[in-house]
């Protein structure tokens, strides 16, 4: 009997959280990535700092709580148990959102090693960070910690390597252009003229801003100005070098969306 | 018309025919027509003192029997006179924005609280749209995110100090899974725990210091957060605050424009003007609309309709529609129809109310006007008297739950603000009412200090016999009858009077002759004539009576068949007929009693078995007592009375009350006294007094025609007929049969004064007057009655005699 069925479309998503970063804003995030049809892997990865290992096993080190703001021990068996109830709590998170969407899911608790923010974007088909915690920020009103409707902002090179990540931020938007910014970025290839990319994804052209440099500060700069509630980057192996994701990743107060590149 | 007592009455003395002549016109088609109730002057000068009367406490209570109109007339008079009035205040409820609990009043120019609820719709309606447009400006959302992010660089730029001046001896900010920890630093690395062992002694104790050190700063600007925090929710809150005043204000002023002249509208419309301001949320509901409260069910979660039921008007009272003061006529007088009702909503299993669930009582709808309640309904609903004369006395009206009252709900309620009241109440009811409420209730007469009394009978007077005629032309055209013609209206009339139970007067009861007519033009129909006339209203007559009659039909039968004995010739010594009416609903009737005495030597004392078993009534027993007096007043004044007499109505199993049988004992007793026998063929009823006067009883039609049906049914002989009192001659309006056998001389009707003239007619011997010497003739009924009572002295003084001298 001849197989006629066509092969179903498969999202891979990684998901990476810092043991002191907020799930939050990921989490909320997260079901807007989910195809309508096909089936999604999603791999949930708790990045174990080595810093914070690394004071646990100081014996004079103690930790201030921001909540409470009291001091208490902070030694390697307060972090070991803080790294389980971190995973506890991500896997019980995610694990009703994967019931629902029937999504496969895997938690694991992986050593922060350089360069593996780029070794798992480039293995998935999207990534997910997000913003470190900032000081105070808890204690903000919940209207002030992210603006829900706020501004995605997409950074891509040119229309033929951006296109999936315009889709993934539109995707992000609930469908709503006028949420999207674009930044084109100094890419290898031809930049594309505003008038393309309007004519492309239907944004008004005032949305849409151009790097004139190369370095990360100044993408991190025009982010900020844009006010970005999250941001949206195509990424290959040329694209953005692993040392540029972890300053992103650390600096970067929004939840940060990378969409791999692939061939068409 | 020879119609002294002892004689038989002539046939026109037995029937009161209205005199043709005296009706102006051919048929009620002739008459404008009219529902005004006749006769009833002294009511309606009471009804009017009350209405016009405009102090506290002059409440109308108009009493009367029912079906006399009362109703009609009291509609009719104050809807003439409301029109008159101006038409009062709308009245709203308001939500209080300072006590929810306590909704606000306010009162306003007819017609103007619908058009003041609409006004504040449109506001609310207008302030949705304006609210979310303003807070969505970009201008505001600058000045938030400012407001944020001076929080924010706060916060970063004291942090940044603490961490700079950590970095300066070699420390660093680490941050843990809930906190933040200070570590030794080595370049950008953090030391290890080997690497530190290896540092000399004193760059280690000098770490311990400085972190010590740091640790306690961070401690105090965290520590410093939620001061900064509230700061910035005060600022955030004044923005609101600022942004929503400017969004409003436009929408109230205009409002404030229009009802200038009506200060408690400008003071609610600044309150809710100040309460939107701090309700903000309420109008921000999609833009704030989280993921959770998406999922509550949509009118928990409908801003629109949360905003709109805080700052809706509840009209309460809107006069609109109204042409003059209200006239409000309750037909179910609960405690929550008069007063009000706060009604309550289930949300998620818990009952709550506000001000827009107030609902208005018809206190609040007469007030201004008149409010007319049934007396006997306000009494039986609980707490209804108590609540309607609470209002009365404190001249407002107060909603509230008679739940809460009682304790039975412990749901959230409200306490509304009082309603001034200014509402004239006329109650309706029995007399029996009115005089009961007068008794037992103190207030009672100080709250109807008015009391309208009607009239249960009228004059039968040419006036008055065409002001009835009037009201039937009004009636028929009310209800598209047939008209009456003139025999028609004067055979009503006759009835009219017949139901009074008086020739002379006209009955009040308008129902009664109302439906009569009803049913006159029922067999007017059927006989396919054009007017009703005399014979149609006779139809209906005998038709109802014959519906009626079961029980009465029942009895003569029993009668007839000798089941109930009842003679009606021959003579007994001892034995008499009486004569009882019953009353059976609407139907009374009249029931021949068999009447026996019995006489024995003894103490003097009479006997009355009746209320020996407790059958008798008070004045039955009345009736009796006086018989003794009059035997012995009568006959033996220089003895004692020596006999012992029993009277007893044969077979009678229920209750007797009354004294129109006392005639009859009297006769009866002296007749088993006199050992004379009476005419089985006559009936007696009327009472007697102490001197043997006849006098005036009840149902005289009904006992006449009762024992006539019987002779009739057994054979008219000549020789039967009825004693009645002459006070009653004037009541007679007998049946045709009953007149027409008179008039051939087949039955006698008796008029009678004196016990004298009873016994005469009845055993057919003179009584007999007591002369000087105290005897009475021989040969006399009276001789022989006091014959017997000597002969039963003598025989108990010989009884005592020879007993003492056994003893």
């Amino acid at each position: 009997m001849a197989n006629s069925t066509t092969p179903k479309l498969r999202r891979r998503i990684t998901l990476i959280l810092g043991t002191a970063s907020p799930r939050r804003p990921l989490l909320e995030m997260l079901p807007f990535l989910f195809p309508e049809t096909g089936e999604i892997d999603l791999d949930a990865i708790l990045l174990e700092d080595e810093t914070q290992r690394r004071a646990a096993e100081l014996p004079f080190v103690r930790e201030l709580s921001l909540l409470t703001t009291s001091e208490r021990e902070f030694g390697t068996a307060q972090f070991e148990r803080a790294i389980s109830l971190c995973r506890q709590g991500l896997e019980q998170a995610l694990r009703s959102a994967a019931r629902r969407d029937d999504v496969t899911l895997t938690v694991r608790c992986v050593g922060a090693a350089v360069g593996c923010l780029q070794e798992f974007a480039l293995a998935s088909d999207i990534t997910l960070f997000g913003p470190p915690r900032r000081f105070g920020q808890e204690l903000l009103p919940v209207a002030f910690r992210a603006r829900r409707r706020g501004r995605i902002v997409v950074v891509i090179d040119d229309l033929s390597t951006g296109s999936q990540a315009l889709a993934v931020a539109g995707q992000l938007a609930g469908g709503d252009t006028s949420r999207l910014s674009v930044i084109v970025g100094v890419g290898a290839g031809e930049r594309p003229s505003a008038a393309d990319i309007s004519a492309a994804i239907a944004l008004p052209p005032a949305s849409i801003r151009r790097l004139t440099d190369t370095g990360i500060d100044a993408l991190l700069k025009l982010l900020h100005d844009e006010g970005a509630a999250a941001a949206v980057l195509g990424v290959n192996e040329q694209a953005l070098s692993a040392n540029a994701l972890e300053i992103l990743r650390r600096r970067l107060r929004c939840p940060v969306c990378l969409v791999r590149i692939t061939d068409r | 018309m020879d119609i002294r007592p002892g004689k038989a009455l002539p046939p026109e003395a037995l029937y009161h025919a209205t005199d043709l002549q005296q009706l102006r016109f051919e048929s009620t088609a002739d008459l404008a027509g009219s529902l005004e109730i006749p006769g009833q002057y002294r009511a309606l000068e009471a009804i009017r003192f009350a209405a016009d009367m405009d102090l506290q406490g002059h409440n109308a209570y108009v009493l009367g029997p029912a079906g006399s109109g009362r109703h009609t007339l009291v509609r009719h008079f104050l809807n003439d006179k409301a029109r008159q009035r101006e038409v009062p205040l709308d009245w709203c409820y308001v939500n209080n924005f300072a006590d929810p609990r306590q909704p606000k009043a306010l009162s306003l120019p007819p017609g103007l609280g619908r058009q003041f609820c609409a006004d504040v719709d449109q506001v609310i309606e207008d302030t949705q749209s304006a609210i979310p447009v303003a807070f969505e400006s970009e201008e505001f959302q600058n000045q938030r995110e400012a407001i944020a992010e001076e929080f924010k660089e706060l916060q970063e730029k004291a942090f940044g100090e603490l961490e700079a001046e950590a970095r300066r001896r070699n420390i660093g900010i680490i941050q843990t899974p809930t906190g933040f920890a200070f570590v030794p630093l080595r370049g950008d690395e953090a030391i290890g725990p080997e690497d530190f062992e290896k540092l000399p002694e004193a760059s280690q104790r000098q770490y311990h210091d400085d972190i010590a050190v740091l640790t306690k700063q961070l401690q105090r600007l965290t520590r410093s957060i939620p001061k900064q925090a509230r700061d910035m929710r005060r600022k955030l809150r004044e923005l609101e605050r600022d942004i929503t005043t400017m969004a409003v204000t436009g929408l109230i002023e205009d409002l404030l424009e229009k009802y200038r002249d009506h200060q408690n509208v400008i003071q609610h419309l600044h309150a809710m003007q100040a309460d939107i301001v701090d309700n903000v949320s309420l109008f921000l509901h999609e833009t704030d609309a989280s993921e959770s409260t998406a999922r509550l069910p949509k009118f928990l979660r409908d801003g629109e309709s949360a905003a709109r039921r805080r700052y809706a008007i509840n009209v309460l009272v809107d006069r609109s529609e109204c042409d003059g003061a209200p006239v409000i006529f309750e037909d179910q007088p609960s405690f929550g129809q008069l007063v009000g009702k706060i009604e309550h909503e289930a949300q998620f299993g818990a009952l709550v109310t506000d001000f827009s669930l107030i609902r208005a009582g018809a206190l609040h709808r007469a007030n201004g006007g008149y409010l007319v309640l049934d007396a006997a309904k306000v009494l039986s609903y609980p707490a209804a008297w108590e609540g309607l004369k609470l209002a009365i006395k404190s001249a407002e009206v107060r909603t509230r739950s008679l739940g809460d009252d009682l304790g039975l709900a412990s749901t959230v309620s409200l306490e509304p603000e009082p309603i001034p009241l200014d509402v004239k109440v006329i109650l309706i009811g029995e007399r029996i009412y009115y005089y009961l409420l007068s008794e037992l209730d103190p207030e009672f007469l100080n709250l109807f200090k008015v009391a309208a009394d009607f009239e249960d009978r009228l004059h039968r007077s040419n006036d008055n016999v065409n002001s009835v005629a009037e009201l039937y032309a009004g009636l028929i055209r009310k209800e598209n009858l047939k008209h009456l013609s003139r025999d028609g209206v004067a055979r009503l009339t006759e009835e009219s009077a017949r139901l009074a139970g008086d020739s002379e007067r006209l009955s009040a009861n308008i129902r009664q002759t109302s439906d009569l007519l009803r049913e006159a033009h029922y067999w007017a129909t059927s006989n396919d004539r054009e007017l009703i006339g005399a014979e149609d209203v006779q139809c209906a007559i005998v038709s109802r009576d014959r519906r009626a009659s079961r029980h009465r039909d029942r009895l003569l039968d029993e009668t007839l068949r000798g089941t109930m004995v009842v003679e009606t010739d021959g003579s007994r010594v001892g034995q008499i007929n009486g004569l009882a009416v019953m009353q059976l609903g609407d139907y009374a009737f009249a029931r021949p009693q068999r009447i026996t005495a019995t006489v024995a030597l003894g103490a003097g004392k009479v006997v009355d078995i009746e209320r020996e078993v407790e059958l008798g009534g008070p004045l039955h027993s009345k009736g009796v007592l006086i018989l003794s007096g009059f035997l012995a007043s009568h006959y033996v004044t220089d003895r004692p009375l020596c006999l012992s007499a029993s009277l007893v109505f044969e077979q009678s199993y229920g209750g007797i009350d009354g004294d129109s049988a006392s005639a009859a004992e009297l006769c009866v007793l002296a007749s088993a006294l006199a050992e004379i026998p009476l005419r089985q063929s006559l009936a007696i009823t009327g009472s007697v007094d102490q001197h043997g006067n006849v006098q005036s009883i009840g149902g005289v039609n009904q006992k006449i025609e009762g024992f006539f049906d019987i002779c009739s049914a057994r054979g008219l002989t000549g020789d039967q007929g009825v004693l009645i009192p002459v006070a009653n001659v004037k009541h007679l309006m007998l049946r045709h049969e009953v007149i027409d056998a008179v008039r051939r001389g087949d039955f006698h009707i008796y008029s009678v004064d004196t016990v004298d003239r009873c016994v005469e007619l009845l055993s057919g011997m003179p009584a007999g007057q007591m002369d000087d010497t105290g005897e009475f003739p021989d040969g006399s009924f009276n001789g022989a009655v006091r014959a017997r009572l000597l002969d039963l002295a003598d025989k108990r003084r010989a009884f005592t005699a020879s007993n003492g001298a056994k003893d």
